[in-house]
């Protein structure tokens, strides 16, 4: 970065400020005030509370630390009404003998227990409110951080995978486009979590992988994100990192109806345009599917709009949620249905760098062509989801939930590479070899879950609860096409392009279907306060069909130039390669898995010590079948094992808003379902395997957390954690075959270590507020490289061969420093607020290279976000989001200087420090904006 | 010693009566000339088939002795009774030829009167009918001369061997579809023994020979398996293959190529294997002429025309594999003539040496730019690139840059004839995507210079004629007329070739046959004057 866009930066940076000081200057108060604090008995504050003077036009509503402020009062007497959610209202008289004193009135709301439903499980704060958040913290037997929806709804997030960057101790993997997809939890890799919906895990539509996508969920149907980073007995076992809980809203206690319609615009479609295809030729079936599996395909089976793309300036992005809530037949019956859509058109200028390593020991890495890359993505992204839940009577209870959420993607990219190769490339003479490619891609990924639960309070000290759930998540890529053409830079001139060979268009799809049963028992005397046993069982059945089809095209005549023979993808005239089809692709498989478990739990809950201790026996079946077996392949497959799974936690309460917490689990990570499927992918460079001996991972973990939890909004917590992995799985190469082929094969590597320290803080001073998490990550696992050298090193003549080396490093996807920081302002009174939110990754392991010493790095990014709203009456609020301000970008390097030949530099673009390093990726997203208006209706409005 | 004085007598006295006898009968007249009659007087046969017939003698004479003779096939006589009586019987034993023609066969019949007698049989030679083979396994010897039509996929089984003889056609009956396109798998080893006048030939149909068809790839190839110990391919065409590769056949499973992918005419995978192919053809083929994964190679004195529809070499050689390419004619290839690389870094380091070859016309079907156009050593491959002649090819002999680049310490390079009749041509003698430039190795001993010079001065083939933006698109295409790539005696190419340098391999010896490989020549290219 140069000075000058140091300088720019700083710029935008203190007119963000600015802008941010502007919404917040507090007015101050010259004649009498009263100020103080609404809390609840145990002082929790209660934040949004009404302070009203009655007959007076004074009001202040309490703020975060639940303190109020209600100024300009002349000298008299005054009746304060305070009313809250749950809680009885309450009249204070009030006397002010001078204008210039300052009352200072503590209020202290008692629960209205008539009012407060007790199937509200938590109990006195608002739903999706911080305060909740929090609660749930300190109470939790796990280690645990949440998200609150408000603080969802303050921040720019769509995505659920948006918000999960803002958790402590979480990194996430993007797609191409830039979006965060999934979560890496304390630097370990993404299949170390795993997604719950209300607790229940859901299956994921990723073809060869089993952890979820977290794009595919809208965050504002969320009650309030969970992470845990500790499981107990009672939780299903394969999480080493951690897991990630969407709670979706539920009923709330009265008549509620909350909508939002948001518009935005990002400012790479402004600068770039949009490259849009028509996605509504797309055939669902290719030709294979549709005709029978002999059927020859002939060109005219196959639109050829699809390839069709137009530059334009899309509509401006639309988002909209809708969700009401009530209460019925005595509040006995609650419901919630909610609703949320989602078009934005995403885009992203990308620089790929296509490289190997150099082969004759100096072990760098060799630039052979850079790609230029422009995605255009249109997201369509909605949401529907009901929650009932059904009183029976005080021993009896029912909900039932369903859930589907539907990421329909239709992505353009485009690419323009440029070889570097030779002294053909000329950039002072603008010589070059060309290639282009453009690709349409559309992906329709659904999850759709359904989940029954019953409650049921047996005998006194018995409860019973469980659930049913059916779980369906599909993928469907049809016709992912390709449409490749070859040309030359010459004189800065871009020549006539003529069309390549080998254009796919491939049929893609799978389904996951889960069926799981849960059930557990409490046993709970009253004699034992909050003490308690608990065990209970699972199973689950899970089939999955995955389906694979690829056609490749040549051009016929082979030679077609543009301008001569064509102009538009339409023009062009093909011969199918393949006309069968290629559906003997090891992508076509079927895998199940079925999860026996059952637990046991005790809880100790004595004076400032809460002991909880269990054990999870899960038994696993898990396996594969090929659906066209090829000769030599295992044509099915199954792993079955048990594990014994320990836990204990130990929660020491320091003094009244002081934790100790230590927890111990024992934790597995099983492979993925595509992983133990023997295939062999031909990929660039390396062909990849799969690996049917694969075995799962071991993981003992270990937390301590200290907490403090001043008030019900505020919080320090700082923690540090070790995990004990074995076997863990990493992608290395291997030899395999009698031609001693090297491959990439996911394999087991001995043990890795991985520890650090977490440290997460949240203040709140009147008005303003500060939120701020950091993690140190460190892991080291051995695995083995590859380096060329000569046979004998000092003789220049013999074989160049292939040596395997030990290599030590940290685990994939792990940036040694994460850390966040939000600056909040709020002014519950003039309805303003408004929050400066940064996320820091540090340098971080983006993926592992077969060489020795040549893993990719991402480098450190801050990204910064701001959003600024204003409640305009009592039902709506307007507001505005801006995202990546800094227009921060995404670099990926190899920490090697570039190979350049001896005596022979070349200048090649982009690289900022060919000395020191090698840039291989560098993605642009620009600044996104969006404004938008929340309406929301209670019952007494 | 009376008994024995007896018959002393006994026999002189019949010696005396015979003589007495014979003279006289002399002097009357002779006895009647043999009379010869045979069971078949014409005879039918189809080629290599052995046939017996019977001859019968009636001799006044006595017979004395029944001979035969052929112009066509070979005949032997046995069985002859009657000799000294004056009737007599021979069995004729007769072998057809593998050669279509009509000959007789002539019995000759003495008797002991010295009187001759000939009797003709008159032979028609005709072609056997073809054997047609449904898919399964094979083995054995293949003809010689005969005709098999192949209607399914064939394989050799490992530890097996098939042996193909001189003057065998093989029509594979394919059509370019996955589910109709034959390849012969070979598991074990496979000897193809053609001849200078006798070639094997494996085709499609007659009707299917057409222009139309050149790129088409109506059969599957000749593919081994890394079981494969040996293939030795003599003077043997093979035409027209290149179908896409189909599931659970043996080159995809191996992980060679992938499902619908075009297949070679040959391809060869075992690193410890030998494969010697002199000789041959290897001609319109839809990508790659053939593909040698791995093994130790003598490619020598074969001719490559119109290998690759859009893209494909002739000869495509990968790690593993160690020999030597010499004496070969590469007619207009889609890309190289010979790429030879050590993709996917396979034990032992490729080496291997490609010198006195002839490239013509080659590279412009690719329609990739930057991508050669008649020799390729690329990717930590080593080897000798010497007395090669390259015509109108779109990029002479080319070492790509880092990170393609070949083992430069281990790679010769030099003493190459380029001729280009274009300025585009001539431009990239030395291939601007590529490291080198005149100078550099031995390239100072090449053959080089501008547009038009240098005409290598073949015996038949104008090479000012070309034009490469229509070589460029394969429907211009049409079969090629007679040529001949020998020399001119005022050829610049003569006496400039650098000799002396080592081959690979001195010699292979496989299938009990030793195969010597054929020293540099003094002269560039393929053929001298």
């Amino acid at each position: 970065m140069n000075a000058q866009t140091l300088t720019n930066r700083f710029h935008k940076l203190k007119d963000i400020l600015r802008i941010l000081l502007l919404a917040t200057v507090p007015l101050v108060a010259q004649s009498a005030s009263i100020k103080g604090k609404v809390t609840d008995a145990n002082s929790e504050a209660l934040v949004g509370a009404h302070v009203l003077v009655q007959g007076q036009p004074h009001y202040a509503i309490a703020g975060l630390d639940g303190s109020y402020t209600i100024a300009n009062l002349d000298a008299g007497k005054y009746t304060l009404v305070i009313s809250f959610i749950g809680y009885k209202e309450l009249q204070q008289e009030v006397t002010i003998q001078n204008a210039s004193e300052v009352i200072t009135l503590p209020v202290i709301l008692e629960a209205d227990q008539t009012q407060l439903n007790e199937i509200v499980v938590t109990g006195q704060a608002e739903k999706g409110s911080d305060t909740e958040a929090r609660t749930i913290e300190r109470t939790s037997a796990n280690t645990i951080n949440i998200i609150s929806a408000k603080a969802i709804a303050l921040s720019p997030d769509i995505s659920v995978a948006n918000v999960v960057q803002r958790v402590s101790g979480l990194s996430v993997e993007r797609n191409s486009n830039g979006d965060p997809q999934y979560a890496i939890v304390r630097g370990m890799d993404k299949r170390y979590s795993y997604t719950l919906i209300n607790g229940v895990k859901v299956p994921s539509p990723d073809n060869k992988n089993r952890y979820v996508p977290l794009d595919i969920f809208p965050s504002n149907l969320l009650e309030r994100l969970e992470v845990y980073k500790s499981l107990t007995a009672d939780q299903e076992g394969d999480a080493i990192g951690g897991a990630v809980n969407m709670v979706m809203k539920s009923a709330p206690a009265e008549r509620q109806i909350k909508s939002d319609l948001q518009l935005g615009y990002n400012y790479i479609n402004v600068r770039e345009g949009f490259d849009k295809y028509n996605a509504s030729v797309v055939d669902t079936k290719s030709p294979r599917q549709e005709y029978g599996t002999t059927y020859q395909a002939q060109p005219s089976d196959f639109t050829k709009k699809n390839l069709e793309t137009n530059n334009i300036k899309p509509i401006p992005d639309a988002l909209a949620s809708l969700s009401y809530g009530n209460r019925f037949v005595h509040n006995k019956l609650g419901l919630m249905v909610g609703g949320s859509f989602q078009n934005t058109y995403r885009g992203t200028k990308s620089l790929w760098f296509d490289y190997d390593t150099d082969k004759f020991g100096s072990n760098l890495p060799s630039l052979r062509s850079v790609q230029d890359r422009h995605y255009s993505t249109q997201q369509i992204r909605g949401a529907l989801h009901t929650r009932l839940d059904y009183k029976i009577n005080d021993q009896h209870e029912l909900k039932l939930y369903s859930g589907y959420y539907k990421l329909l993607n239709h992505e353009t990219r485009e690419i323009k590479e440029t070889f570097l190769d030779g002294r053909n490339y000329d950039p002072s003479a603008g010589d070059a070899i060309l290639q282009y490619s453009t690709r349409t891609k559309t992906t329709n990924q659904a999850i759709f879950t359904t989940s029954l639960q019953g409650n049921h309070k047996l005998a006194e000290p018995l409860t019973l609860n469980w659930s049913g759930v059916y779980s369906r998540a599909t993928n469907d890529q049809p016709d992912n096409a390709r449409f490749i053409r070859n040309g030359e830079l010459k004189d800065f001139v871009e020549q006539p392009q003529t069309v390549e060979r080998r254009n796919p268009r491939q049929w893609m799809n799978n389904t996951d279907i889960d069926r799981t049963g849960y059930i557990n028992f409490i046993f709970q005397p009253s004699s034992w306060q909050n003490s308690l046993l608990k065990a209970g069982g699972m199973y689950r059945n899970k089939n999955r069909d995955s389906y694979f089809n690829r056609y490749f095209f040549d051009p016929n005549p082979g030679l077609q130039t543009q301008g001569q023979q064509w102009n538009t993808y339409s023009d062009v005239t093909w011969e199918i390669v393949n006309p069968a089809g290629s559906a003997t692709d090891e992508l076509n498989y079927k895998a199940h898995e079925n999860i026996r478990a059952y637990y046991l739990l005790g809880k100790l809950d004595i004076n400032h010590l809460e002991v909880n201790t269990g054990v999870r026996v899960e038994h696993t079946d898990q396996g594969y079948t090929l659906k066209s077996p090829e000769t030599g392949q295992a044509p099915d497959s199954s792993q079955i094992y048990t594990d014994v799974l320990p836990s204990l936690g130990i929660k020491y309460k320091l003094s009244s808003n002081t934790n100790l917490r230590f927890t111990y689990y024992r934790a597995i990570s099983r492979p993925g379902f595509f992983e133990i499927v023997p295939y062999t992918l031909e990929d660039d460079g390396y062909q990849e395997l799969g690996n049917p001996g694969l075995k799962r991972v071991k993981a003992d973990n270990i937390d301590l957390r200290w907490e403090n939890f001043p008030n019900s909004t505020n919080q320090l917590l700082i923690g540090i954690f070790y995990k004990r992995i074995q076997d863990p799985i990493e992608y290395a190469i291997v030899r395999s075959g009698v031609n001693n082929t090297p491959s990439l094969q996911p394999n087991n590597f001995g043990t890795a270590r991985n520890m650090g320290l977490e440290v997460d803080y949240t203040k709140y001073f009147s008005k303003f507020g500060v939120r701020a998490n950091y993690t140190y990550t460190y892991s080291r696992i051995t695995t083995s490289k590859v380096i060329f050298v000569r046979e004998n090193p000092n003789d220049n003549t013999s074989d160049l061969i292939t040596k395997s080396v030990n290599e030590t490093r940290p685990l994939q996807g792990q940036a040694k420093h994460i850390g966040n920081l939000s600056l909040l302002y709020k002014d519950q009174q003039k309805g303003w607020e408004s929050q400066l939110s940064m996320v820091y990754t540090g340098e971080r392991l983006e993926a592992t290279s077969p060489y020795l010493d040549n893993d990719m790095y991402s480098r450190p990014i801050v990204l910064l976000d701001f959003s600024l709203e204003k409640r305009i009456s009592k039902r709506f609020d307007v507001f505005l989001k801006a995202t990546n301000l800094l227009n921060s970008s995404y670099g990926v390097y190899i920490k090697k200087p570039v190979y350049q030949d001896e005596g022979n530099v070349v200048q090649y673009p982009y690289q900022d420090d060919p000395q020191h390093k090698t840039l291989v990726r560098r993605d642009q997203y620009y600044q996104s904006f969006r404004m938008g208006i929340r309406a929301q209706w209670h019952k007494n409005d | 010693m009376k008994t024995l004085l007896n018959k002393f007598i006994a026999l002189t006295a019949i010696v005396a009566c015979v003589l007495i006898a014979s003279c006289s009968e002399d002097e009357d007249k002779k006895p009647s000339a043999p009379l010869v009659t045979s069971d078949v007087s014409t005879l039918p046969i189809k080629f290599g088939d052995a046939k017996t017939f019977t001859v019968s003698v009636s001799a006044a004479g006595r017979v004395k002795d029944i001979t035969a003779t052929t112009d066509i096939g070979t005949v032997t006589v046995s069985d002859i009774t009657g000799v000294g009586e004056a009737t007599g019987t021979a069995k004729i034993n007769y072998t057809a030829p593998f050669d279509t023609g009509s000959g007789k066969i002539t019995v000759v019949v003495n008797d002991q009167a010295e009187q001759q007698v000939t009797y003709i049989v008159s032979v028609d030679v005709t072609e056997q009918p073809p054997v047609e083979l449904t898919a399964g396994d094979v083995d054995g010897v293949w003809g010689p001369s005969r005709t098999y039509i192949v209607r399914g996929n064939l394989r050799v089984p490992a530890g097996k061997t098939l042996t193909v003889k001189e003057g065998v056609t093989v029509i594979v009956d394919g059509d370019g579809t996955q589910a109709n396109s034959p390849e012969i798998d070979v598991e074990g080893n496979f000897y193809s023994y053609g001849t200078a006048d006798k070639p094997v030939v494996f085709t499609v149909a007659d009707a299917k020979q057409t222009k139309e068809n050149i790129f088409a790839g109506l059969w599957g190839g000749i593919l081994a398996t890394s079981t494969s110990q040996e293939m030795v391919v003599l003077y043997t065409h093979i035409e027209y293959a290149g179908a896409p590769a189909v599931a659970g056949s043996t080159i995809v499973t191996s992980g060679e190529l992938k499902e619908g992918d075009p297949r070679f005419g040959l391809y060869f995978n075992n690193p410890n294997g030998e494969f010697v192919m002199m000789h041959s053809t290897i001609a319109y083929t839809k990508d790659d002429g053939m593909r040698i994964n791995q093994g130790k190679l003598l490619i020598a004195y074969n001719t490559y025309i119109y290998n690759g529809k859009t893209g494909g070499e002739a000869v495509n050689i990968k790690s593993g594999s160690l020999g030597d390419v010499a004496y070969n004619i590469f007619y207009q290839p889609a890309t190289n003539g010979v790429k030879w690389s050590n993709s996917d870094g396979r034990t032992p380091q490729m080496d291997v040496n490609v010198y006195n070859n002839t490239a013509i016309n080659g590279g412009w079907r690719q329609t990739k730019a930057g991508r050669g156009g008649s020799f390729n050593l690329e990717k930590t491959g080593r080897g000798k690139a010497y007395n090669n002649i390259a015509v109108n090819c779109k990029y002479g002999t080319r070492f790509p840059k880092s990170p393609d680049n070949p083992d430069v310490a281990n790679c010769s390079l030099g003493y190459n004839l380029y001729y280009g009749n274009n300025d585009v041509i001539s431009a990239e003698f030395y291939p601007s995507t590529g490291s080198v430039v005149k100078g550099d190795f031995e390239t100072g001993n090449d053959i080089s210079g501008a547009t038009g010079a240098n005409d290598p001065k073949f015996v038949n083939f104008d090479v000012t004629a070309f034009n490469y933006q229509t070589a460029a698109n394969a429907d211009n295409l049409d079969y090629p007329a007679t040529m001949n790539f020998a020399l001119k005696a005022d050829s610049p190419a003569l006496n400039k070739g650098k000799t002396g340098f080592a081959t690979k391999f001195t010699s292979h010896t496989v299938g009990g046959t030793t195969y010597n490989v054929p020293a540099p020549a003094a002269y560039i290219g393929a053929l001298g004057n």
